[in-house]
């Protein structure tokens, strides 16, 4: 399955690019193991962006433009955007 | 641990300093610890005074009327973002409670004139400077800075009185009684709801200050020992955003989550968002960072712009950027900043005016008003607009009075697409994507206000559908406009707000190393509630209803153009909104249980 991975703020500012796309071989995964995939690929997302192995507090995950997940408890499945943003949309 | 006893003062002067400027005359009044332990400082003692001096009788642009400025128990100390003032006063945008806050050098030396506000009626016979030092007030002249922006203004009088004082001016639109005319401070503005407009209309041209009493902490080294760690804090991921990109960050990200206002609110995504966002931006163009005083964040982003062919700068912030660029459906970042140069000059709150030329633009295009050149899209119809409104000439005129009153003059139900609560303009937060933000901008004592409330911050997390909101949700906007009162009443920046863990319990200490008091976490959550009650009561007396507590009827009515599924009907917002009464402790229409408070 594909999931496209889009970063905003901090985030893209420590991977360098606006999204991309990951492949993977199940039909579907925790939202959590797409997260440490993203970690695994990107050590500088690893060093700034995680706490552990989970997204640091000041971050989250949402799906497809929809719903948050900041526990990283969810499923995401072929065709499905993720988005890693700031926690903080004070403005 | 000791507490202080009742005759040591530690973090206040105990006092406040009541000026009428018809006469000059200046009296001073005490503040017992009681009403400091409720209302804090700030927004809460803004209010109290207020309330003292019945300021909901009056017409917030007569003589009558009563503007305070407030600090707080914080100023002056080592606690990182906390030279901060309130400006409190009816608004005459709204006719309801307004509460502007502003950071930096002006805090600190209000503050060492010996008192914890100073409150300001009458009406001055010309133009006038305030001139307050240590306490002893004066009027002076200020005929030779009428017309002046805010920039030019502060220039001159710091040649004229020295490094010493500080200053709080109005630009033209204050001048002028700008419905929605700022204040302002070293670049920096108390920006909503009009308090430029009420200093200008006493005849206040700018308010110096200067002085040399200093308030004692209670606990020095435990408060420089909590003011490093606070520091400390700051310098890490919670404030990042702010710090790296600025409050800018929000477009790229609200225009994906379909919560990026467009259009005067018809959508929620603009399909040039990129060019204005801070990569965008930095990518073209210098860019430096500043920081309020006593500040370790530095959220503030200053961008080069050409202005009238010289090199300038101009401070960005998202609020500017959605205002002034989608919500008029505008992309060229250099239209958008200069734009909001433009606002800064002549001191104008950017979320109003860009809301009331986005309002006025729909009208057009729906042929209610006959400006054919005012269109969305067209930077020079915005650029032009700001300066009829700066300038007082002809549209202008009815535009320097919001979205509402303009709605009222043209009649045909334009006031169900003005984007107002209670006459003031929303910020860049769709109600509809971001549903617990929609019952705090309708419940928000100001009005429409991103500031009071927090709510948006549980649309952004995995306890809600933002889409489809629940009554349940209504304890939680209470609990993000309790921490926002406190906030604003102690005062600390909100940017800060994310590195705090045990939110309650930190103010308390913080209030407590300052004051030698010894309140907990409780009794601070006791005093935010007391503050915002004081701040309805205020509304009930100036004449609020119930009926004033929603959103525009299109919100209501229409879903999203762009997302279908971002729908609010009028049956949620009213559950949501009764729920938040019960929540609050009020009746379901949303009065305070003591039945004098009804009007
Ligand atoms: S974080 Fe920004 S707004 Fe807040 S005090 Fe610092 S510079 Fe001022």
């Amino acid at each position: 399955m594909k999931i496209k991975i889009e970063y905003y703020g901090i985030p893209r500012q420590r991977v360098g690019i606006a999204s991309e796309v990951y492949e993977f071989d199940q039909e579907e995964m925790e939202i959590h193991d797409v997260i440490l995939a993203v970690a695994r690929k990107h050590p500088e997302f690893q060093r700034n962006c995680m706490a552990g192995d989970r997204l640091n507090q000041h971050l989250t995950v949402n799906l497809n433009g929809t719903r948050f997940y900041q526990t990283e408890n969810g499923t995401a499945r072929d065709g499905d955007a993720l988005l890693i943003l700031s926690m903080d949309a004070g403005g | 641990m000791r507490v202080a006893n009742v005759s040591e003062a530690h973090g206040y002067h105990y006092r406040y300093l009541e000026i009428d400027v018809t006469s000059g005359a200046a009296s001073c009044h005490p503040l017992q610890a009681d009403v400091l332990q409720q209302m804090i400082g700030g927004s809460g003692l803004g209010t109290h005074l207020l309330m003292e001096h019945e300021a909901w009788k009056h017409d917030p642009l007569s003589s009558q009327a009563s503007i305070v400025f407030a600090f707080s128990p914080l100023v002056g100390s080592p606690l990182t973002t906390s030279a901060k003032f309130a400006v409190v006063s009816r608004s005459p945008l709204t006719g309801r409670i307004n509460d502007s806050l502003a950071s930096s050098r002006f805090a600190l030396a209000g503050k060492r004139t010996g008192y914890d506000a100073l409150l300001i009626t009458g009406r001055a016979e010309s133009p006038s400077i305030l001139v307050i030092d240590n306490g002893h007030v004066t009027l002076q002249p200020a005929d030779h800075l009428c017309g002046l922006p805010a920039e030019q203004t502060e220039q001159q009088l710091r040649t004229a009185f020295g490094q010493e004082y500080s200053f709080a001016v109005i630009g033209p639109a204050g001048e002028h009684l700008v419905r929605y005319a700022t204040i302002s401070h070293s670049g920096r503005h108390a920006g909503r709801g009009g308090s430029g407009a009420v200093l200008g209309s006493k005849n206040i041209k700018a308010i110096a200050v200067r002085g040399d009493q200093r308030t004692s902490w209670f606990d020095t080294q435990g408060l420089v020992q909590q003011a490093r760690n606070l520091s400390q804090r700051s310098f890490g991921p919670a404030t990042e955003k702010y710090r790296e990109l600025g409050t800018a960050a929000n477009v790229l990200v609200f225009n994906r989550l379909h919560c990026l206002p467009t259009r005067n609110f018809q959508k929620g995504s603009f399909e040039n968002a990129e060019n204005l966002s801070p990569e965008a931006m930095n990518a073209v163009r210098d860019k430096m960072r500043e920081s309020c005083a006593a500040c370790t964040i530095g959220c503030t982003h200053i961008y080069s712009i050409p202005v009238d062919g010289k090199p300038s700068q101009t401070r960005i912030e998202y609020e500017n950027l959605f205002a002034l660029g989608p919500l008029c459906e505008i992309s060229d970042q250099q239209i958008v900043l200069q734009a909001s140069h433009l606002c800064d000059h002549y001191g104008l709150d950017t979320i109003s005016t860009g809301g009331t030329i986005a309002f006025a633009m729909e009208c057009v295009e729906q042929g209610y008003l006959q400006e054919p050149w005012l269109r969305f899209g067209s930077g020079e119809a915005l650029h032009k607009a700001i300066h009829l409104i700066g300038q007082q000439k002809s549209l202008g005129i009815s535009l320097a009075k919001g979205s509402r009153a303009l709605a009222m003059e043209l009649g045909h139900n334009t006031i169900s697409f003005a984007p107002q609560v209670k006459g003031l303009e929303l910020p860049g937060y769709e109600p509809r994507a971001l549903q617990t933000m929609a019952l705090g901008f309708a419940v928000g004592t100001r009005g429409a206000d991103h500031n009071r409330s927090g709510a948006y911050e549980v649309d952004f997390s995995e306890h809600v559908d933002r889409r489809h909101a629940k009554v349940s949700q209504a304890r939680l906007a209470v609990e993000t406009e309790n921490k926002a009162a406190m906030m604003d009443s102690l005062i600390l920046c909100k940017f800060l707000r994310g590195v705090f863990d045990d939110y309650f319990a930190e103010c308390a200490s913080m209030l407590n190393l300052v004051t030698g008091w010894n309140l907990n976490a409780e009794q601070m959550v006791r005093a935010a509630e007391a503050i915002v009650n004081t701040k309805k009561h205020f509304n009930i007396l100036s004449g609020w209803t119930p009926a004033e507590d929603t959103l525009p009827e299109r919100m209501l009515t229409t879903a999203l153009e762009d997302d279908t599924d971002a729908v609010l009907n009028r049956q949620t917002l009213e559950a949501l909104v009764k729920a938040y009464n019960l929540e609050r402790g009020w009746d379901e229409a949303g009065f305070l249980p003591d039945s004098s408070t009804r009007p």
